[in-house]
């Protein structure tokens, strides 16, 4: 579990600095999806912070209001 | 008439010799140890037996009743045009009982204008050309003993372009196997063949732009499939078992571009081998090169209808994109506010989080946005890869000057360095302004200089990546990414102006 953690953080370390760059700044939320995400990979296990991601992404819709949200 | 192929396989040997006689007969039947029983010796070594139609002209040999050549008349390897492509990369089509593999046995034959009898110990083997890339196989056993017979690709796909990189990625295997696809590029095969037990209705072999294929209609014995790299080509046999004596089994061959259109003709499901994707992407992957197509057949070159179609999928996101690019500015813009609070209201979260909805709400941001629009558009861009990748009507297609052929890299790196460029620029102008050093925190201060760093590795390691692929899709992402480019520059000025 923690090295699959590991392989998501260093996935998304390419993402933040590789792609993220070259796309228009879209997150409606503070901290980021993509922050968020590495936050959720620290400190919680696979499974749980997988979940936590995609709901993240699912709200940050068009019709989400947007705003403060940090992990718990 | 053969002669024409600069492949270099030994099965060609100049085959124009109609007339071979005893002796040399029987010395070709030495030199490869052989079962050519004396009574049969009359018959001689043919290997310009031709069946021929508008599109394909095959080539078979009498020695092992097999293919030796299928010449594909509207594709050249080369630019000259000359219709001169070879798909098979030596023997193909050979069928052997148990052990027997009968390479070298000299069968007795009928030939009329379109259909071919290789008459065989104890069975005979008939070939029928239809109209298209396909032809039409039948295997009559009267009375022969055995416990499987095998059909062989032999010495499988050629190399069939100029330019070949990624072989192991482009050229592989399918089997259809108890109604699931089995495909596999020849870098997941393994030393021994790959084998597959179970009914299965077809097997191909494929390069990046043709295929060669046996779908058997009609029965159902058990089969084994096997895939196998021989001579650094991909190969396939179809091994069916049989323990009647006395049967007829009809197979169906496709010969010709993976192209679905023609690959439709062989039923059953045999145009799946040009599935590049996930299968939840195929259709979208497909749409694309119809829509290229369509584009292509208004303005008659590739090149311009690519450049169109990235005008096309721009114009389709520039809703979406363009209030993002928006949203950026503003962000960048209320950038100091944000910091601010943040800083202000570090202990208390409830007010922070009521503060910075005030300021999102009153400078209106992102009223299209969001992480999952965005993420939404990246399978458009998966499908787009393979379409403009595999894409046969890309093959040999010019665009202008230095860019003779859309699908081989560009000799010259002009295209990924322009790419690389317009990368560079782009970032350039999305990236936070760097403003007020002195206001921003450690934390940030560090994810600049990481973002530095990225500004001139990332456009680098692109143009390193994108130097061997096809000149068609580097032209694509050039031309994308100079639109986005002057999407921002646009905007940009827009703000400025406010």
């Amino acid at each position: 579990m923690i090295i699959l953690n590991k392989a998501v953080l260093l996935l998304l370390w390419m993402y933040k600095n590789g792609v993220s760059p070259y796309l228009p700044n879209s997150c409606r939320f503070t901290p980021s999806c993509s922050e968020y995400s590495r936050l959720a990979f620290t400190k919680y296990p696979f499974f749980k912070a997988f979940f936590l991601s995609v709901w993240r992404i699912l709200r940050c819709n068009p019709f989400s209001k947007g705003g403060y949200d940090p992990l718990k | 008439m053969v002669s024409k192929s600069d492949d270099a396989s030994p099965t060609e040997s100049k085959s124009t010799v109609e007339t071979v006689d005893k002796e040399s007969s029987a010395k070709e039947t030495v030199q490869s140890k052989v079962k050519v029983s004396k009574v049969r010796g009359d018959i001689k070594l043919d290997e310009n037996i031709v069946l021929e139609n508008d599109k394909i002209k095959l080539v078979f040999s009498n020695k092992g009743g097999q293919l030796i050549g299928a010449y594909l008349k509207g594709y050249s390897k080369d630019l000259s045009g000359d219709g001169s492509l070879n798909l098979l990369a030596g023997k193909a089509l050979s069928v052997s009982f148990d052990q027997d593999d009968y390479q070298n046995y000299l069968f007795d034959y009928e030939l009329s204008e379109n259909s071919l009898k290789f008459i065989g110990d104890k069975y005979e083997k008939i070939f029928v050309l239809n109209t298209d890339y396909t032809l039409s196989f039948e295997l009559r056993v009267a009375g022969k003993k055995f416990n499987y017979y095998q059909i062989s690709m032999g010495d499988g796909i050629a190399e069939t372009e100029l330019h070949v990189k990624g072989k192991n990625r482009d050229y592989g295997s399918a089997a259809y196997v108890e109604n699931s696809l089995e495909n596999e590029t020849m870098s997941s095969f393994d030393e021994k063949p790959d084998v597959y037990e179970g009914d299965a209705s077809f097997i191909a072999v494929y390069n990046k732009y043709f295929a060669l294929g046996v779908r058997k209609l009609g029965f159902e014995n058990v089969v084994r499939s096997e895939f196998f790299v021989i001579n650094d080509n991909p190969s396939a046999n179809f091994r069916i078992q049989e323990s009647k004596d006395n049967f007829s089994h009809k197979f169906r061959v496709y010969l010709g571009p993976v192209l679905v259109q023609d690959l439709q003709a062989m039923g059953g499901g045999f145009e799946k081998i040009s599935d590049k994707t996930w299968s939840f992407l195929n259709w979208l992957s497909k749409f694309f090169i119809k829509i290229l197509r369509f584009i292509h057949n208004l303005i008659p070159n590739y090149g311009i209808a690519i450049i169109i179609f990235a005008f096309l999928l721009k114009i389709i996101l520039y809703p979406l994109t363009h209030k993002m690019f928006e949203s950026t500015q503003k962000m960048q813009e209320i950038q100091p506010m944000i910091a601010e609070i943040q800083s202000k209201y570090k202990n208390d979260k409830v007010k922070m989080n009521n503060e910075l909805r005030m300021v999102y709400k009153n400078y209106g941001v992102n009223p299209l946005g969001g992480c999952l629009p965005l993420l939404l558009q990246i399978p458009i861009f998966i499908a787009l890869y393979p379409a403009l990748k595999y894409s046969i009507a890309l093959r040999q297609q010019p665009f202008v000057g230095w860019i003779v052929d859309l699908s081989a890299p560009d000799p010259y790196y002009i295209l990924p360095i322009l790419m690389g460029i317009f990368m560079y620029v782009q970032q350039k102008f999305t990236m936070a302004s760097s403003g007020d050093l002195a206001k921003m925190t450690d934390q940030q201060k560090a994810m600049q200089s990481t973002q530095k760093m990225m500004m001139y590795g990332m456009p680098v390691f692109m143009v390193f990546i994108f130097r061997d692929f096809p000149s068609g899709l580097v032209l694509y992402w050039a031309v994308f990414n100079l639109l986005s480019t002057v999407q921002q520059i646009y905007i940009k000025k827009r703000f400025a102006k406010k």
